[in-house]
Formats: C-alpha cells, sequence, structure tokens
C-alpha cells in the first residue's frame, strides 16, 4: 500500500487514485503540428529503476492531479506535489 | 472417561473448574477451558495425529506454537470445515470436532503408508525425473493417482455460513507481539502519550512468560504491566489478532480472529476480521521459534521441540511423557529439563557441548537429571512413537549406546521470527555467535526489540522493548513521560554458555538408510538436500523450489535455518553466504475469506440504480448489469421472450411512440469564459458557432487520433454547456478533462463538474412524440419551428423544471427529457401517464440497441480502442481549421491506410439466416488468417425483417454490394453476407427531422 | 415545489435492528432538505470568492482544506483549490443566489442538490462503524468538530462530515450508488447494532 500525501486531503492510500503514468515528459502545445513531437509524446517512455516522477490523479478524494516522486524499485515517495504549476 | 493419564495434579494455566469434551476422529476426550486440541490429546497419551505428506509416516504434535509442521488437522463440519488447522494454536471449545488428515482408512492404519516403500524414488524433482522421454505419455495416467495423493487436507465446496468483515485501524505505534519486549515496548509508548495498537497471536498476552510456571515472576510481572496498559487510554491490546504482512507506507495486515474459538459466531457477529492498520512506527516483538537438530528417524510421534515440552508443562499442565531425554546444544533445554524433572518425569539431557552450564547444571542435577555431555542423539527408535534413542560421543559415532525414552525433546536453538521485518526487501544477517539470523538494515519505520532482534535473556527483551517504544513515541512527536522508565523481572535466564551451532547428528554404519527429515510438512530430508546439491540446485531460491523444503503451511518455521546451514556446508561457504530466500506476506496462513470481508456475492461491486429503477422494477423490467449500472433490459409480457419483447419494444415505438431511461449517460458541466475553446479542443469538430438553446453532436479522439467517445454537448447560456458522454466511458472522459485542464490548459478559464447523479433522463421517441410531449409539458412550443431538431427548451410538469433536448439515438422524431434526479420517478410517472392516448410503449436496452443498429449509429463495440473517426465513417465531422486532441496523430500513416477496416452494414443473403456476434468476416472460401473485417453489432431488425449487422471491413463501403463470409469457429457456422450502408432504416432521417 | 424522492425510499426500516442488548449504540437517518452547489473559480481571485461568500451568507473565511465552515444552516467545503461545495436548505436557493452574486470573472456555479443522498450516522460506534470501511482516521484528536474528508467507502466515493462536538457524522454518497452503499452500510452496522428513527 502506497501512502501519497495528497497537499488538499492529507496522506492516503494508493487505492483512492488513479494512476497517469510518467509526468516528466512534456507534452506539445495544442497548436503544435510536428508529427514526430506528438507521436514521441504519446508512445515514447522510459522505464527507469529507481526515481520516477509520475501522476496520480485522487479520483476518490480532491479529484486533483498530483506529480509524485517514487521510486519504483522500493516504493518510497520522495515528494507530492500538485501537477497544476509543476508541469515539465 | 478415565482421567487423562498425562494431565498433571496441579499447575499451569487452564481452567481446571471449566472441563470440556470434544472429540479426534470420532472418539471423544475431555479438556479443560485454556486447553489447545494437541495439549488436551497429549493429556490424554494421544501420539499419532496426522500422516506426512510424501511417505506417510506416522507424526505426533511437535510444537505448541503456531509453527507446528505436523500435527495439522481438519475443523468443523460443512461449510465451516477447514483442512490443515494447527492443533497446537486451536482453542479448545465444547463440542470441538476435529478430525485427522491426508490418511485412509485412519491415522492409525493407513494404507497410503505404501507411499514409504517408495521413498527411495519419490525424491526430490521425481516427476520431472519420472515421467520422461518413453515414459512421458505415463503422467496422464498417474497424474490423476498422484493429485487425488497429494495435498494435505481437502477443502468443502459448501458455502460457509460465517460473514467475515475489513475494517481500517489508525494510531501511532503498532507493536506486533504482547510477550515482554512487547508489552514493554507498549508501556513506554503509552506513556509518552502516543496512539497505541498492540497485536497478540494468541488468545492471552505474555508470550514467552507464559512457558514460565505459573503465578511466579513472570506472571507478577505481566499482571503488573497490564494494569497500567489499562489504564492508559490510548493503548488498545488486540488478542487472537496476528500482523500478517508490512506492507509500505507504513501499512500491516492483521487477522483478527473473533470467534474461532467457539462452536459458532454468535448471532450476526463476523467470524474473522482483516484490517488495514497505518501507524507511525511499528515495533517488531514477534519473538523466536526454536529448531531442532536432525537425526535419524527424527521425525518419531512423542519427539517435540524442547521448549514445547516446556509449554505443555507450564501452560497446560501436561507431561506427555514420564521418561524424558533431551537433546540439546544451548541452554535452553536445561530449565525444560528442571520442569520435566519437578513434574515428576525421569530426565536425561544430552547436551552436544563438552561443557555444560555450570548453574543450570547444578538446578538440573538437584532436580535429579541426569546430564551427558559431549554427547548427541544419532537416531531414535520406535515404531508407531519413540521408545528410545542412540546417542554417541560427538566425535565417534559408531560407539553408540540406547537410552529408553518416550519422549523426547530437541533444541538446536532459536531462530528470531524476522519475517514483519523483511516483508519489504530487508534482508537478515547471519549472527555466528548466536547461530541465527538476525535483523539487518532495518525497514523504515520498523524497530525490533526481544527476541526476534536476538535478544534472548528476558531482562534484555524488556529493556529493549521499553527503549523501542519510547523511541517509537519519540518518532511520532511524542515524548512526555511521567516519570522514569524502569521495570525489571525477578527471571535470570540469561544463557551462561554459548550455544554450539550443530545442525546434524552424523550417519554411522547402522543408520545409514534412515530418513533424517529437515522439513518435516514436506518430507524434506537430508539426502533431498544432497541430491539437490549434487544436481547444481546450490542457490537457496533453487533449493527451496526443487526441494520444496518451506513451501508447506508452516513456510518452514522450524526448518529453513538448518536446511540453510547443512547447504552451507555441502557448499563449503559460511552460513552468511547462503543467505535467505524472499520472506513474503502472510506469516501464517490467511483465509481468504477474512481478506475479502464483505466484498463477496452481490456485494463484490456496489451497483448504481437510476433514479427510475423503483418503477422499472414495478413493472416487470428485467435488468442488465452495463458496468457498474443495473439496467432495464426489456420489459417482458407474460411468456414473452427477450427477441419477442424488444422486437414487439422497438416496433412499436417506430410506430407510435416510446419511452426509456437514460439517466446512466455521462453528464458534465461545462462553464466558464474559456468553455467554447475547451469543447473546439477536445471534439474534433466546432463549437464557436454553436448558438445558445441549441445541441451538436461531438466526436472525442485520444491523442493517438483513435476515438475515445462520442456524445451531445449543447449550449445551456453564454458561458455554460452540458456535455453527455457515454454511459461506459463517462469517468474516463471526466478524468481525461480534469487532466487537461490542470496539466495542459490551466489557462483556461473553464470548469468542468460531473452531474450524472444530478439529472435524470428520459427519452421519448417516436412519430407521436411530439404530440405526447406537447399535451404534457404546456409551457414548451413543440412544433418543428418552435423546437427543431438539435434545439434545446426548458420546461415544467407540475413544478418539476423540465429540460428538453430534441436529439435521437433511435432515428425517430425524439426528445431527451433531463429534470433532477429527485424528481425523475415522478416525471417519468406522468408521462407514461400522458402515454396511454397514444399507445405509449416503455423500451429497454435492448430494443434501444436495435433501434441505433438500424440506424447505423456506432456505440461501444464500434468505439472500441482500435477505430479512427475515419473508420466509423465522422471523418468528415473532423475540423481542418483548428487543433484538437488527436488532431496530429490521426493523420499518420497507419491510421490512413485504405485497407483499414471500415463501418459498413451487413445483411444475410439468405434472409432467415441468423448472424454472430464477433463473427469475423473473410472473403467467401478464403477463411484464413484474421480474414478482411469482423461483426461489430448484430440485431434482428423489426424493420428490416432479418437480422442486420453493423461490421468493421477492409475497404469499408467501397465494397458495398459485395458479398462475403461471416465465419464463426466456434459454432463452425459460415454465413453469406451482403455488404450494405449501415443505415438500415430511413436513410434520408427524415423521421428524426420532423 | 415538488417533493424530492429518496434514493432510500422505503430501504429504511423504522426500528431497532442487528444485535442489542438495550439501547443501540448507533442511530442512523437520511438528511432530507439540504441542497448542495459547487461553486468552482480561478486562481487569482479566489480570496475574493471567499469573500462574496462571507459577505453574502457570513461564512467565516478564509477556508481550509479539510475542514468546513459554518454559519447557522450553511456550511462552506472546500475540498480541492478554487473549489468548494456548499450545504444548506433549499429554500435558501443557495445557486440562484450566488450565481449571478459571483458572476463568471468570479466563478461559475454547479447545482448538485439532487446528486448526493445524505446519512446521519450518530452514536458510540459511529466512528467504528463509517472505519469498516473509511480509510481516513475519524478519531476525534484528528478529526476534530468540522472536519471532513472526501474518501471513498464501498468503492463508492463518498464525503464525510463531523459537524460538531458528539460522536456524530453526515456522509455524503452519489444518489445512483446511494442504495448499494446502504446495505453495505447496514452489514456493517448488524453486528453492532443499530436504530433508525
Amino acid at each position: 500500500m502506497i501512502r501519497i500525501d495528497c497537499p488538499y486531503c492529507g496522506a492516503r492510500d494508493h487505492t483512492e487514485f488513479s494512476y497517469g503514468g510518467d509526468a516528466s515528459v512534456p507534452r506539445p502545445d495544442i497548436a503544435c503540428e510536428d508529427i514526430k513531437a506528438w507521436s514521441d509524446y504519446v508512445f515514447l517512455r522510459d522505464n527507469p529503476r529507481g526515481a520516477h516522477s509520475e501522476f496520480w490523479h485522487h479520483v476518490n478524494g480532491c479529484r486533483e492531479w498530483l506529480i509524485v516522486k517514487r521510486d519504483t524499485a522500493t516504493h518510497e515517495v520522495a515528494a507530492v506535489l500538485p501537477a497544476r504549476g509543476n508541469m515539465p | 472417561m478415565s482421567a487423562a493419564p498425562f494431565r498433571l495434579k496441579t499447575g499451569g494455566r487452564i481452567a481446571r473448574e471449566r472441563p470440556l469434551s470434544f472429540t479426534f476422529d470420532g472418539r471423544r476426550f475431555e479438556g479443560f477451558a485454556g486447553d489447545t486440541l494437541a495439549s488436551a490429546l497429549l493429556a490424554h497419551g494421544v501420539a499419532t495425529v496426522a500422516r506426512s505428506f510424501k511417505f506417510h509416516r506416522r507424526r505426533g504434535i511437535y510444537t505448541a506454537s503456531s509453527d507446528e509442521p505436523n500435527a495439522l488437522v481438519s475443523l468443523g463440519g460443512g461449510g465451516r470445515h477447514e483442512p490443515n488447522a494447527r492443533a497446537t494454536d486451536t482453542e479448545l471449545f465444547d463440542g470441538l470436532a476435529a478430525r485427522s488428515q491426508n490418511c485412509w482408512p485412519s491415522v492409525n492404519f493407513d494404507l497410503m503408508a505404501v507411499n514409504g516403500w517408495f521413498a527411495p524414488i519419490l525424491k526430490a524433482g521425481f516427476y520431472y525425473k519420472t515421467f520422461m522421454g518413453p515414459t512421458r505419455g505415463a503422467w496422464r495416467v498417474y497424474e490423476h493417482v498422484i493429485r487425488r495423493a497429494a495435498g494435505l487436507g481437502k477443502a468443502t465446496l459448501q458455502r460457509d455460513p460465517d460473514t467475515y468483515e475489513h475494517g481500517h485501524l489508525f494510531c501511532d505505534v503498532l507493536v506486533a507481539g504482547a510477550g515482554p519486549a512487547g508489552l514493554a515496548a507498549a508501556l513506554a509508548a503509552g506513556r509518552a502519550g502516543a496512539r497505541v495498537i498492540v497485536c497478540e497471536q494468541q488468545p492471552r498476552t505474555g508470550g514467552q512468560l507464559l512457558d514460565q510456571p505459573a503465578d511466579g515472576p513472570g506472571d507478577d510481572w505481566r499482571r503488573r504491566i497490564m494494569d497500567e496498559l489499562a489504564g492508559l487510554a490510548t493503548v488498545r491490546i488486540m488478542t487472537r489478532t496476528s500482523v500478517f504482512g508490512a506492507y509500505d507506507g507504513g501499512t500491516f495486515g492483521l487477522i483478527e480472529r473473533l470467534f474461532d474459538h467457539v462452536r459458532e459466531p454468535p448471532g450476526r457477529q463476523p467470524r474473522q476480521r482483516s484490517w488495514t492498520l497505518r501507524c507511525g512506527h511499528a515495533v517488531i516483538a514477534t519473538g523466536a521459534t526454536e529448531r531442532a537438530i536432525v537425526f535419524a528417524n527424527n521425525d518419531r510421534p512423542g519427539i517435540m521441540l524442547a521448549s514445547a515440552i516446556g509449554s505443555m508443562i507450564n501452560r497446560y499442565a501436561v507431561l506427555p511423557g514420564r521418561a524424558v531425554v533431551l537433546f540439546t546444544n544451548n541452554d535452553s533445554a536445561y530449565d525444560v529439563a528442571c520442569d520435566a524433572a519437578r513434574a515428576g518425569a525421569a530426565v536425561t539431557l544430552v547436551d552436544v557441548r563438552r561443557q555444560p552450564p555450570a548453574k543450570r547444571s547444578g538446578r538440573c542435577r538437584d532436580a535429579g537429571v541426569a546430564i551427558i555431555a559431549g554427547h548427541g542423539v544419532i537416531a531414535a527408535a520406535g515404531r508407531k512413537s519413540v521408545s528410545g534413542v542412540h546417542i554417541a560421543p560427538v566425535d565417534a559415532s559408531d560407539d553408540t549406546r540406547f537410552l529408553a525414552c518416550d519422549l523426547l525433546g530437541v533444541s538446536g536453538g532459536w531462530t528470531p521470527a524476522v519475517h514483519l521485518m523483511s516483508h519489504r526487501g530487508a534482508r537478515p544477517l547471519y549472527d555466528e555467535g548466536l547461530a541465527c539470523f538476525v535483523p539487518g538494515d532495518m525497514s523504515p519505520g520498523q524497530s525490533a526489540a526481544g527476541a526476534c532482534a536476538g535478544a534472548f535473556a528476558l531482562s534484555a527483551c524488556i529493556a529493549q522493548g521499553l527503549a523501542a517504544g519510547r523511541e517509537a513515541a519519540g518518532l511520532c512527536g511524542f515524548a512526555r513521560t511521567r516519570k522514569p522508565l524502569r521495570t525489571s523481572i525477578e527471571i535470570d535466564d540469561a544463557w551462561e554458555m554459548p550455544i554450539e551451532p550443530y545442525w546434524a547428528s552424523p550417519v554411522n554404519g547402522r543408520t545409514k538408510s534412515a530418513p533424517r527429515f529437515v522439513d518435516l510438512q514436506n518430507d524434506v530430508t537430508i539426502s533431498d538436500i544432497e541430491l539437490a546439491h549434487r544436481e547444481g540446485f546450490v542457490s537457496l531460491e533453487h533449493l527451496k523450489r526443487y526441494t520444496t523444503l518451506g513451501m508447506g503451511t508452516d513456510q518452514g518455521k522450524t526448518s529453513n535455518v538448518a536446511a540453510l546451514a547443512l547447504m552451507a556446508g555441502l557448499r563449503g561457504c559460511a552460513v552468511s553466504d547462503v543467505g535467505t530466500t524472499t520472506f513474503r506476506p502472510p506469516y501464517m496462513p490467511v483465509a481468504i475469506g477474512a481478506l475479502a470481508g464483505p466484498r463477496v456475492g452481490p456485494r463484490l461491486q456496489p451497483r448504481r440504480l437510476s433514479p427510475m429503477h423503483d418503477w422499472h422494477r414495478d413493472h416487470g423490467a428485467v435488468y442488465i448489469q452495463a458496468g457498474l449500472w443495473e439496467r432495464p433490459w426489456y420489459y417482458p409480457g407474460p411468456g414473452e421472450s427477450l427477441e419477442q419483447c424488444y422486437i414487439r419494444e422497438a416496433r412499436q415505438t417506430r410506430k407510435t411512440v416510446g419511452l426509456t431511461d437514460v439517466s446512466p449517460l455521462g453528464k458534465i458541466d461545462v462553464q466558464g469564459p474559456d468553455a467554447a475553446e475547451f469543447l473546439n479542443r477536445v471534439y474534433i469538430n466546432g463549437w464557436k458557432k454553436l448558438a445558445v438553446g441549441k445541441a451538436r453532436y461531438g466526436v472525442m479522439l485520444r491523442e493517438d487520433g483513435i476515438v475515445a467517445d462520442d456524445g451531445t454537448t449543447s449550449r445551456l447560456a453564454d458561458e455554460h454547456y452540458f456535455m453527455t458522454t457515454t454511459t461506459a466511458n463517462a469517468g474516463a472522459v471526466m478524468a481525461r478533462l480534469e487532466f487537461l485542464l490542470q496539466t495542459a490548459w490551466p489557462d483556461l478559464k473553464v470548469h468542468v463538474t460531473s452531474v450524472s447523479d444530478q439529472w435524470a433522463g428520459m427519452a421519448v421517441a417516436g412519430p407521436r412524440s411530439r404530440d405526447l410531449l406537447a399535451g404534457l409539458i404546456r409551457d414548451v412550443d413543440f412544433s418543428a419551428e418552435g423546437l427543431p431538431f438539435m434545439g434545446l427548451a426548458h420546461g415544467s410538469v407540475r413544478a418539476i423544471p423540465v429540460r428538453i433536448l430534441r436529439v435521437s439515438y433511435s432515428g425517430e422524431l425524439a426528445y431527451e427529457l433531463y429534470c433532477p434526479a429527485g424528481f425523475g420517478h415522478e416525471l417519468w410517472d406522468r408521462v407514461f401517464g400522458a402515454g396511454a392516448d397514444f399507445d405509449l410503449v416503455v423500451y429497454g436496452l435492448e430494443a434501444m440497441g436495435t433501434m441505433r443498429i438500424e440506424k447505423g449509429h456506432v456505440a461501444g463495440p464500434e468505439i472500441d480502442g482500435r477505430t479512427s473517426a475515419g473508420d466509423l465513417g465522422l471523418g468528415r465531422m473532423a475540423s481542418t481549421k483548428k487543433p484538437f486532441i488527436g488532431s496530429v496523430l490521426m493523420r499518420r500513416d497507419g491510421l490512413r491506410d485504405a485497407s483499414r477496416p471500415a463501418l459498413v452494414g451487413i445483411r444475410p443473403v439468405e434472409r432467415t439466416q441468423r448472424l454472430s456476434a464477433g463473427a469475423i468476416l473473410c472473403e467467401p472460401g478464403r477463411h484464413e488468417g484474421h480474414g478482411i473485417g469482423h461483426v461489430s453489432s448484430i440485431t434482428f431488425s423489426p424493420q428490416m425483417g432479418c437480422d442486420i449487422a453493423l461490421a468493421l471491413v477492409s475497404g469499408g463501403l467501397a465494397r458495398e454490394g459485395d458479398i462475403v463470409d461471416a465465419v464463426f469457429s466456434m459454432r463452425d457456422e459460415t454465413v453469406a453476407v451482403r455488404i450494405v450502408n449501415p443505415v438500415f432504416f430511413d436513410p434520408g432521417g427524415e423521421r428524426l427531422r420532423g | 415545489m415538488a417533493r424530492i424522492r429518496s434514493a432510500l425510499h422505503a430501504a429504511m426500516v423504522p426500528g431497532v435492528h442487528g444485535e442489542v442488548a438495550d439501547e443501540p449504540a448507533l442511530e442512523i437517518s437520511e438528511i432530507t432538505n439540504r441542497d448542495l452547489i459547487q461553486i468552482s473559480g480561478w486562481p487569482e481571485n479566489f480570496a475574493a470568492v471567499e469573500r462574496r461568500l462571507n459577505e453574502e451568507l457570513g461564512i467565516a473565511v478564509p477556508l481550509s482544506f479539510g475542514m468546513a465552515a459554518r454559519k447557522g444552516s450553511v456550511s462552506a467545503f472546500k475540498f480541492a483549490p478554487q473549489k468548494l461545495w456548499l450545504t444548506g436548505p433549499f429554500t435558501r436557493r443557495l445557486g440562484q443566489r450566488l450565481a449571478p452574486a459571483l458572476g463568471s470573472r468570479l466563478g461559475v456555479v454547479s447545482e448538485l442538490g439532487h446528486s448526493q443522498t445524505m446519512l446521519h450516522v450518530r452514536g458510540d460506534a459511529a466512528g467504528e462503524l463509517l472505519m469498516r470501511a473509511l480509510p481516513v482516521d475519524l478519531d476525534a484528536g484528528v478529526f476534530s468538530p468540522g472536519a471532513f474528508a472526501r474518501s471513498a467507502m464501498y468503492n463508492i466515493p463518498v464525503l464525510v462530515h463531523r459537524p460538531g462536538r458528539a460522536q456524530a457524522f453526515d456522509v455524503f454518497a452519489p444518489r445512483s450508488f446511494a442504495l448499494s452503499f446502504w446495505r453495505s452500510l447496514q452489514s456493517a452496522a448488524l453486528p453492532l447494532g443499530y436504530r433508525i428513527d
């Protein structure tokens, strides 16, 4: 059970959240027409062992999207931030 | 019934004023409250209680704890039948009925014992070696026999009549184990003001203190501590509660056995409860398990762990033998020797160490114990139970002599219970001096105290417990202590002499072929370990899986360390180099029912109901599960089948008017100055020009260009839109919109709020729908000009505000009515009532489906995560003037490939032939590979009078008119079908736009 | 106004249920006549929204996450940045009153008064009952008067609120889930014993 310290709801079980994947990949602007930029964004992901910055959506709480820095080997959570304002 | 011959007249912690009666294999016995099944059986001299796993050798009671490998019995009957219960931790209650397992016809005369004759070939890995090459086919014959013989207890297929619960707990400090270290830790943490939860597996607190003679200094100390704990309001003690797993984030799994110790739970109480506990810091005080020394025939009934004999004497007032031999390599067994001698046995203690501990030897000699130093037990003798042992000097294994005995206690040392500390990956370290594994680096949020940390003396346990409890409370922010913490116990049980590592006695000429068991439960012997070593399975993980050692219900708790040490010996390396296997939860067997708690049967998932649910139920609806929703599927008349019914409902709707419940649709409130821009970005079509009071159909793509969802969005006001989504995707769409607004477009001033539960929705469809509604909702102009197709109006019915959308899923002249959910039932009732004059029919999901297929509308089976807008014939909806989600990747080559399957309609060439959903479409006669497409949605069309379907076919409508085969291999079915336009009915949409 | 039909229509049977010696340690009732709206604002001026709430309704501001602010029969629950729920009697017409008072420059209002079923659970065993399913610490020292949490029970999203000093909680569950929620809560309450008035 990973405990995620939601900035608005407090520490909660990860089962209240929905996992949203790698949060370190910059998203192309809506107006970007470059097919490679979109393709890289949609399809290419690293799979690191260790520090990982990832999205979690607090669906059964405040419904805010958060960025969690989690170690993929130990599940230790180093930080939890609101996604808003902390995007790569 | 005669008195139990091995029950001591005084002493123990049983309640002699409460006798109980129980049965074992149908024989009736008496015991007392406070007994376990094992102690009561030993009191009556029952030696053989089980047969071993492979060889069906007689086995007796080995331990006095939950680590028991041998004495597994079946309890209860009917739906309460429980196999593989340990007699040693089964609390005795009046009427308990236990049965032996894994034997036939009886435990005392077991025909399966013939397996023992095959011992030489039933070695580790024998399946693999035996059924190879030409004999491989023989496996098919023998598998059936072997499967039936395998396993220990049998599970029941009857329904469990008991209920189970689950709950959540929070505290600052968790203390796992309420022996001396745990109680001390709880005291220290509780005095500091922390919220403490103490979990004790046994019915009473005390741990190893309960193995001391009753009413001694151990009990004094225990009572003092319990009294003080009772006065600390923030301390909660949970007995009969095991901590079975340590998980990330300071989370622990607990099982509370509420009513296993009585015949059945009273009233409506649950039998067991599992808990998810979250704490700030945990003090692990789980104690240590004794282990044995391996020698020939070391599995005879009457051979026990030495400490188990001590427990039997001091807890249960049972001395299971009259001539006792104790075999040891450490000081602990000396205390048991004294207890046994004082209880009246003739005791001989055999110590492999040449120098026995002085003080303990003195006490033993005073009690009449004979001590033989520098010797070891080479073999046990006896057939049905132990009759004696052959001992020899440690360095001269042929120089044996025989000691008669009827009870042998073995102590090879102690193994700290490091499981909870290791569940999160922390590895224990081997301590050469103690000859055991002790905690290494601790997992975050945990500390260890007492025997589980390698402290075997009581005073050390208590001191460590106090320190750990204080530290744990401090780490949680509690440092207040009223008075200095000092508590001592007047028992000095520290070891005088160190343990001498001694894992197995040597063999001599006579004992060479006798089995020397390492893992009793899985019948794994030293020769299995030697075989594994010879065949190269030398890593511990391989050894475990090749020999199955440690894989039984006891997880090898009394045998793993010896196996490790023996493999280290074979490999010629240090024990610490062999390592340990991975420790995984649960620590002991856990009933799956307890983990499931209430989430079984109808409560496995929640159900969602429409505001009109009661009406549907009262009018005979048959339901279908659509995700979490329970929806009316069809409303059968007397004797009507599903097919007859939906055909009637759809036909009537297209003839006069139909009413259906669309409340489960996803509904999202979109508001803000940038609402239109937002819609422009998420839908493929344009929204800036949609006027207030108008609705539009929209399609959403994923970023990769695949269709995600479709729905209708209407403009209620300048900056206020009402979006609908498909029922199945409502949650996913909402989450995506929130993701986009919070992460990609935080500057857009628009909010999305789910209003799915706020609104009840119903569709009124059919040629007479206008007339019906005009008569019912007087404050709205329903004329074609007043409320055109895709228009929006607001009205009311008897003070119920109604939002009216002129949209159509059925292809008929139709309106969707929305009102606040609490009025839904009443509005529906009024529409239904008004419908009497118009031959209104209520229709369900099936008829709804039939009509949308007749109109070629795509739904879930077509929007399946593989189709693009182009595939579905919606490509021209996509705007070329503005960017939207998916607009770039929808242009990728893969999605533009002309051979992609695209939406078509199909009908059987021979009208009366039936189609199968999921059929693969193939060129006629060329049924190979994945074909050229597949059938996505089928129905019998009342309008066409035959089966029709929507399908995706390579080439799409370019192949209109072609005949292809619809192949359904599972039924060996091939139907010739013609590719047609997917809009089967009213292709011009005249009914729709009237 | 037309009558609002409860999602638990006929499902809450008055009387004492389950295992009880004499007085049950649990009382459960449905809260009716409570309206609910959501106000969603913008980061640069949400303080002004809170001030407007203070002016219109007398609610103490600034609002904190996880702590409801109450004035009379109206309560405000700020559950996310620039988002709050407001409850009060239907007669107060909260949505109709506040939408123009705010205007979209300050924030938007969504009517949610029919979307939740609301229960009141009171008694010594109230916290124990809810924590059978709620993974949130309801201990009085941690979840003090006014505290609220959005979480899930039985896989159903809920809001749990301690309105005052007593051992009593309000629980909101979405209307479509309400009957399922009630059945699960009932099962958990039976071994404890409960009364419905």
